[in-house]
Parts: C-alpha cells; sequence; structure tokens
C-alpha cells in the first residue's frame, strides 16, 4: 500500500525519532510511506500564525504536491501538521474562491481529492485489514498506559471530518487493544499541555502538565502514550522540572503509539531510538518484555 | 618594476586582510555562551582555545575533509552533480591558471623544466584553464537565472566575483590571440632571435609564419611558392622552434586570432596588446586583492569551517570554540542558495518579502548585524528569524558545511538579549491599561494589515455572546493561573465583552491573550458558538501589528525566559 508521507519540521529535526519509527512500523504493517518531494512548512508556527491567507495556502501547497504525484492519502504524524492541513483542506472546501486563488499561486493545484489522515487513522485502517495479524510477539502485560492526545487531535477552529470522538477520543485506545493492551482510563486525555507556553510563560505550562501527570500517577499508569510530537517533547523533555516544582515523585516514560506497537512487535527500542526519550522507557520496555518469556 | 610592486601590494593586501578576516572570527561573540566585550585579550584566549580544541581534534578527521571536500568536493556531488560540475570547473580551471600561469615563475621555472608559455602543453593548459573558468562561470549565471529563489536573491557580490573572473579570462583570451596575430611582436622577435641578414631568409620566414603560424604579418613573398615554404620552415626550425609551439593549440586565442585577422596592424597601431596586457595584470591583481572582502574569501573559509566541523557536531565543542565556528560559518557561506532552495518556510518570502526568511539571505543579514548592532537589518533579521522552524534542512543541505541550525539558535538568543525578540518577550514590558493608552494613539497602518479572518472587526463574531462565561470556566490557563485578575488582566469572557463594546484596544496587551494556549476548549465549548480561541488568536496578531511600533525598544537586557 503506498501512502503520501508529510513529516514536517518537528520530524526532521527535534522529535526525528518520530519519523524513523513512522517510517518503520508502516513498512512493518505493509504500507510505504513515501515523503512528498518539495514539501514546505504546514505554517502552524511560522507564517500560518501571523497570515491568515499563508495559514491556508502553506498546507495547501504540500495538498497539491501530494495530488500531483498521484496519492489518494497522506499521512501526517505531527498532530500540528495534521490539524492545519486538514482545516486548510477543509476551508478551501468551503469557500472555492479561496482555493481558486491559492491555486493560482500553485505550481501544483489542489483539486480535493485526497484523504488527510492522521497516524491514529491510517494505523487503525492497517489493523482492521488485518496487519497486525501473527505480527503481536509481546504482550506487554504489566503495561499500564494512559493515552494522551491533547488539543490538536481533538479541538479544531472549524468543523473537519475527524473519525474520532472529539471529547472522548478512542483512536489510541483501539491501536493498543490490538495489540491485547487495555489503556487506563483517566480524565486528561484532551487537556492541553501548554504548547510554545514553555517557552513563553513556563509557569502556566508546568502548571498544567503536572495536572495532567497528577491525575496519570492517580490512576496508576506507568507510562503515558502520545501522538503529538509536541505534547511529547513538552511532557518528556519538561517532566524533571514540573514534577520537581509540583511536588510530583514519581516520572514516567513518554512512548508514541509507534513505540508501543514496535515493542510489542519485539522490535529493538534502540531500532526505533526509544532511548533518546529524556525520561527512561527502555527499563520498562525490557521488564515488561522480560516477565512476558518468563511467564510463556 | 612598477608591475612588481603593483602584484606585492596586491598580494599584501590580500594577506592582510585575509589575516584580519580571520582574526575576527576570534574577535566577535554570536551565541550565549560567551558574553564578555570584544577585547584583544579575549580574542587571544578564544584562540589558545580553538588551538587546542582542533589538536585535541586530531588532525585525521580534518585532513580527511580537506580531501574529501575540497579536493574532490563529493559533498556537493553527493547533492547536485550539476552544481558539481559547475564548481569543479571554476576552481580547477583557477588553479590550472594560478598555478601554472600566475605563478609560472615561482611554480614551473624553479622546477626547471622546460618551460615557455608558447609551447605545449604549456599553452594549451592554458586555454583549457580559461575555458572551465569560462564554462564555470556561464553555469553559474544559468543557474542562477533559472532559479526564481536565486533570481530574486542574488546579489551585488555574486555578480562582482563572477564578473571578475570573466574579465580575467576574456583578457587573457585577448591577449593571446593579439600576441598570436601582431606584426609588430613578431618584428621585433625576429629582430631578437633571428640571427640572418639575408632579406630574402626573413621574408621566408614571415611567408612561412603568416601562412601557417598565423601570425598577421604582411608576406611580400607568394604564399603557395614551396620553395620559399621550405626555406621559411627551415629558418623557423632554426630560429622559433624552440620556444613555439603551433598556436592552433591554444584553442580558445587562435579562433579569435583568425577573426581579429583583418584588423591585425590596425591593433599594432593602437597600442592593444600593451592595453590588454594591463587589463588582464590588473584584474588579477584586483582579484587578488578583493580576496579577503568579496565572495572569493569562501577559498580560505570554507576548507577550514569544513575542517573544523570534521572535528564534532557543534554541540559537542568546547563553547569557546563554539562562537567561533559560527563566525568561520559566516564567511564560509558562498550565497549559493541551496538552503533556501530547501527551507520548508521560503514559500512565505512569496507572501512577506523580507528576504531574511531565506537562509541564505539572512546569514547575510546577521553579518551586517553583528558588524554593526544598530543596522537597520535588524529588524528584518529578527522577523526572518523567528519564522524559522528549526527544521535542520538547511544545515543537512548547506554545500559548505556550515551548521545553520546551530548559527540561527545561537543568533535568536543574541536577538533576544538585545531587545529583538519575538512579541511575547516585548509585550510583557507593559500591562494591558499601558498598552491601551498608546495603542489608541496608532490606528491599524493599512499596509501592514495582513490577510485576516477579520473576525474582530465583524459584529456578528459576537453577537450572539451572552457573557454565560463558559469561555472562562473551561479555560486551563484561567484555571492554572492564581489571580486570575492579576496574572492575566482579564478573563477569555471578559475579553469577548471588550470586543462587542468595540474596546478591543484595551484588549491588545492582556495577558490573557498573550497567554492563551490555543488549545481551543474556550471555542469548542462555547454554546453560542463564538469563535473565542480565533479571535485571541487574531487579537495577538493585531496587537503585534500596532504596538510593536510603540514598543520599548532594548528592554530588560537579560531575558531569562529568551534563554528557556
Amino acid at each position: 500500500m503506498q501512502l503520501a508521507y508529510y513529516p514536517g519540521c518537528s520530524l526532521q529535526q527535534s522529535s526525528a525519532l518520530y519519523d524513523v519509527q513512522s517510517r518503520r512500523i508502516f513498512s512493518e504493517l505493509g504500507a510505504d510511506l513515501n515523503e512528498i518531494e518539495d514539501w514546505n512548512c504546514c505554517g502552524a508556527t511560522s507564517a500560518g500564525k501571523v497570515d491568515d491567507f499563508m495559514a491556508v495556502a502553506m498546507p495547501a501547497r504540500n495538498i497539491g504536491i501530494a495530488e500531483q504525484a498521484g496519492f489518494a492519502e497522506m499521512v501526517i504524524p505531527c498532530a500540528a501538521c495534521y490539524s492545519r492541513t486538514l482545516v486548510a483542506q477543509q476551508r478551501m472546501a468551503d469557500d472555492p474562491a479561496l482555493q481558486t486563488t491559492i491555486n493560482a499561486e500553485l505550481g501544483r493545484p489542489v483539486n480535493g481529492t485526497l484523504k488527510v489522515s492522521s497516524i491514529l487513522e491510517a494505523l487503525a485502517a492497517l489493523i482492521a485489514q488485518g496487519a497486525l495479524k501473527d505480527r503481536v510477539v509481546h504482550k506487554l502485560t504489566g503495561l499500564h498506559p494512559v493515552c494522551y492526545y491533547g488539543c490538536m487531535m481533538t479541538r479544531f477552529p472549524c468543523t473537519v471530518p475527524v473519525p474520532d470522538d472529539v471529547e472522548n477520543p478512542q483512536g489510541m485506545e483501539t491501536v493498543l487493544k490490538a495489540l491485547g493492551i487495555r489503556a487506563t482510563d483517566w480524565n486528561y486525555k484532551t487537556a492541553c499541555c501548554g504548547a510554545s507556553a514553555v517557552v513563553n510563560d513556563p509557569d502556566t505550562a508546568h502548571n498544567l502538565m503536572a495536572k495532567i501527570m497528577k491525575d496519570a500517577v492517580a490512576r496508576g499508569a506507568n507510562c503515558f502514550v502520545v501522538t503529538c510530537p509536541m505534547c511529547q517533547m513538552n511532557l518528556d523533555v519538561q517532566q524533571d522540572e514540573f514534577c520537581r516544582r509540583h511536588g510530583i515523585e514519581e516520572r514516567l516514560p513518554v512512548f508514541f503509539i509507534t513505540e508501543i506497537i514496535g515493542a510489542a512487535m519485539a522490535i529493538a527500542p534502540s531500532e526505533l531510538q526509544t532511548d533518546r526519550h529524556f525520561v527512561d522507557g527502555t527499563t520498562l520496555l525490557k521488564e515488561l518484555e522480560q516477565h512476558d518469556e518468563q511467564s510463556q | 618594476m612598477t608591475t612588481a610592486a603593483i602584484a606585492y601590494s596586491a598580494l599584501c593586501i590580500a594577506v592582510l586582510g585575509s589575516l584580519g578576516r580571520i582574526g575576527r572570527w576570534f574577535w566577535i561573540k554570536i551565541g550565549p555562551e560567551n558574553q564578555e566585550a570584544p577585547s584583544l585579550r579575549a580574542a587571544a584566549r578564544s584562540f589558545a582555545a580553538t588551538l587546542k580544541a582542533v589538536s585535541a581534534a586530531g588532525l585525521r578527521r580534518p585532513l580527511r575533509s580537506l580531501a574529501v571536500d575540497t579536493l574532490f568536493q563529493l559533498h556537493i556531488l553527493k547533492h547536485d552533480w550539476r552544481r558539481w560540475v559547475m564548481h569543479m570547473a571554476l576552481f580547477y580551471g583557477m588553479v590550472l591558471l594560478v598555478v601554472l600561469h600566475a605563478l609560472d615563475d615561482f611554480t614551473l621555472k624553479p622546477l626547471g623544466v622546460d618551460y615557455m608559455p608558447t609551447l605545449n602543453p604549456w599553452r594549451f593548459l592554458r586555454n583549457l584553464g580559461g575555458i572551465m573558468v569560462l564554462t564555470g562561470v556561464a553555469m553559474a549565471v544559468w543557474r542562477c537565472r533559472a532559479d526564481p529563489f536565486r533570481k530574486r536573491t542574488r546579489s551585488l557580490a555574486d555578480r562582482l566575483a563572477r564578473t571578475f573572473l570573466a574579465a580575467m579570462v576574456v583578457s587573457g583570451i585577448l591577449l593571446e590571440s593579439v600576441q598570436i596575430l601582431s606584426p609588430a611582436i613578431f618584428d621585433a622577435m625576429v629582430d631578437d632571435y633571428a640571427f640572418s641578414d639575408d632579406i630574402q631568409e626573413i621574408e621566408a620566414l614571415k611567408t612561412y609564419w603568416s601562412s601557417s603560424w598565423g601570425s598577421g604579418v604582411t608576406a611580400e613573398l607568394p604564399t603557395d611558392d614551396a620553395q620559399i615554404l621550405a626555406l621559411g620552415q627551415e629558418m623557423h626550425a632554426a630560429f622559433c622552434a624552440d620556444c613555439h609551439d603551433r598556436p592552433q593549440s591554444a584553442f580558445l586565442s587562435y579562433p579569435v586570432s583568425r577573426a581579429l585577422k583583418p584588423l591585425a596592424d590596425r591593433l599594432d597601431r593602437l597600442g592593444l596588446e600593451g592595453l590588454l596586457w594591463y587589463l588582464h595584470f590588473i584584474t588579477a591583481c584586483l582579484g587578488l586583492a578583493l580576496l579577503p572582502f568579496s565572495k572569493f574569501f569562501h577559498l580560505l573559509a570554507t576548507p577550514i569551517s569544513l575542517m573544523v566541523r570534521a572535528g564534532g557536531p557543534a554541540e559537542a565543542t568546547a563553547p569557546a570554540l563554539r562562537s567561533v565556528r559560527r563566525a568561520m560559518g559566516l564567511d564560509a557561506c558562498t550565497h549559493c542558495g541551496v538552503c533556501s532552495q530547501h527551507c520548508a518556510v521560503a514559500v512565505i518570502y512569496q507572501a512577506i518579502p523580507n528576504p531574511a526568511i531565506l537562509p541564505s539571505e539572512k546569514i547575510g543579514a546577521l553579518k551586517r548585524w553583528t558588524n554593526d548592532a544598530q543596522s537597520p537589518v535588524a529588524s528584518q533579521l529578527a522577523e526572518g528569524s523567528f519564522i524559522c522552524t528549526a527544521c535542520g534542512r538547511c544545515t543537512q543541505w548547506c554545500p559548505s558545511g556550515i551548521d545553520l541550525q546551530d548559527l540561527w539558535q545561537a543568533s535568536q538568543k543574541d536577538l533576544v538579549r538585545r531587545g529583538r525578540g519575538p512579541a511575547h518577550h516585548w509585550i510583557r514590558s507593559q500591562n494591558a491599561a499601558q498598552w491601551a493608552s498608546g495603542a489608541g494613539s496608532k490606528p491599524l497602518n493599512p499596509a501592514h494589515q495582513a490577510h485576516t479572518l477579520g473576525l474582530g472587526d465583524n459584529p456578528e463574531t459576537f453577537w450572539a455572546c451572552v457573557q454565560c462565561t463558559t469561555c472562562t470556566n473551561v479555560c486551563p490557563v484561567v484555571a492554572v493561573a492564581e489571580d486570575p485578575h492579576r496574572d492575566l488582566d482579564l478573563t477569555p469572557q471578559q475579553v469577548m465583552n471588550l470586543m462587542r463594546l468595540q474596546l478591543r484596544e484595551l484588549a491588545l496587551g492582556a495577558r490573557m491573550v498573550w497567554d492563551c494556549v490555543t488549545c481551543y476548549q474556550c471555542q469548542e465549548h462555547c454554546p453560542q458558538g463564538v469563535r473565542v480561541a480565533d479571535i485571541l488568536y487574531e487579537l495577538r496578531n493585531e496587537a503585534v501589528r500596532r504596538l510593536q511600533p510603540i514598543a520599548p525598544r532594548a528592554q530588560g537586557s537579560e531575558d531569562a525566559q529568551g534563554e528557556a
């Protein structure tokens, strides 16, 4: 199965491990992620935030590139890129005049046929087709993850066609269930991690993350599972700091969903660069694997 | 004598200028590591630290870089073979010309080889060097025109460099073709070297040279008389052949001399040979003198930068060396534009015509700002710098191996420290009321009105707001504030109320607007469908445009948040 793939800036640099994981896991599940050529920033943190035309035109350019390359579906693992691209597509669909104006500027115009998928949507589709059949090696019994979706996978500036429930999303739970893992129920799955407030208002961001952390700990979770690289980075990199400031003893690794799938399929954590996290997650995965082997 | 003086002066300027520019690497400070004022002592320390770090890294990797990156330039070939062909043609063309021609007194003659500029292979190699450089220049010009980014961003420095190279080679070709042709030179050479008083013999030589050696000298005797030609050839073998190979081997100059042949005598009368010689000599000397002050400086800076970078990534090097590496990087840039072709935010340049959005231009702006902190380029640089999303593609592609990502991160911190940070830094210098008192007198300049959703200008946006406070109640930022009134100035529903009353100046500087994390909880939960989060977003953009001109510059020298 051939899918267009938009990594975006985060997966290029600060969350490069998510790029490695996404490519690997999709290929293991029988789908090829084809990075679209000459893509540009989705606009989420650059011009899209100051110029509303660019907010639509920048993702539109990427959509056009994917469509003209003949793809029917494009996977976007980064939640911000996914949200911006989906919203841009919707706004062009709602406003044909805007689409015409933007197309006039594009070398590869948008015709509106591309399906923009979040990583969860694409994974769920593959799993529904049986891609995981006989592939689960480790049951990872004892993994008690809380699925953390954050804002950008669930709330959008306008009505867009998302396949999940925005108040109680189930995408990650569904994927985990297919691996035989039961996610821990909790209250903060769509709360905000503070996003870029980590830079301009760290007190607020740390406050927000401490609340998220406290609920996860109180529910007995032993890790977070996320799909948004911004949430992952904030909860992982800042964890020591906000836990210290808010008197939280525990530390929980923050896994991408791709890492959990990889661990279940017995792909070595180092191959997925799990060892690059700030809060160690490899020890937990190793313990669970050993536990699995002993119980067999 | 004068010519030697000119040549040595040019060499002195080149050497001293280069030393000066290299010295600057240790003088200027880029990045947060070291903030002491520039001084000779600091420069000496940073030089010593660099030497120490470089010697600790060992010679293997730098030497490998010299071979792979400088001699074969494989890093360019890896990305773009056409660029590699262009650059290799320019580089090795110039190497040929400099070693075998410009410096022949120092390279070939001391070696005792059978050297004479009019003998082969030297004559052929000179023309080969010439055509390589001309091909390289032509490819450079063509590439620049064919690429929309480079077309818009090519600079005077690029054109100057190309013009110089082309002028040097073209004047050389013209000079050689006039020399092949010149009857006056022929006569002078005959006077000096043809030891014969026999008019018949001299005339035969003239005829032979005119018919077979391309000279423009007028033959008095018939050129188809085999006997005369045989005598001419005999004379040639006796007096000329030791120093002259057939001029056809000058495959560039010879055809030019054929085209000029009808003008041979007139060119001599104009003294063109002398003029061209000086033109060629002066352009070459000027090129040498300009080396440290032009694009040509990358000849030194780029290999050095590549070798130093081969020692390891920026974050793994000693803090003292980081600033030096960044300064080297500024000089190693050849303004080739590859970074901008791969920049993830380059498309924004089409909407916001600030060249400093493009990495290839941002580095130039940074260079100017480093030289002069008061330079008007500062605001351009600041805007461009904070549009960057740190995707790192520029660094990945840079053929000069500059760690651009590290350079941008360091210069962003410098910008913040000197009061040029993004809006969330300067907005905190006043509270909402203080901003409001100034904002009222500064209406939005229509020229600054970018594309917006226009929510604030449309009364229907707030029509439905019933002040139910749902937005405030679901706001996580309000929830974590100890005292929302003190910490945030206004709550979301109060901002919406000000919007309803068309008092939005009062909201522009409100902390609520600036601390909003755009989680869209308010908008999602609003029972009346008010686009609360989008309105806060729009307010921030309006605030940047309206308040930035009245923002106090250079507030708080050390902004702790900027370092976060």
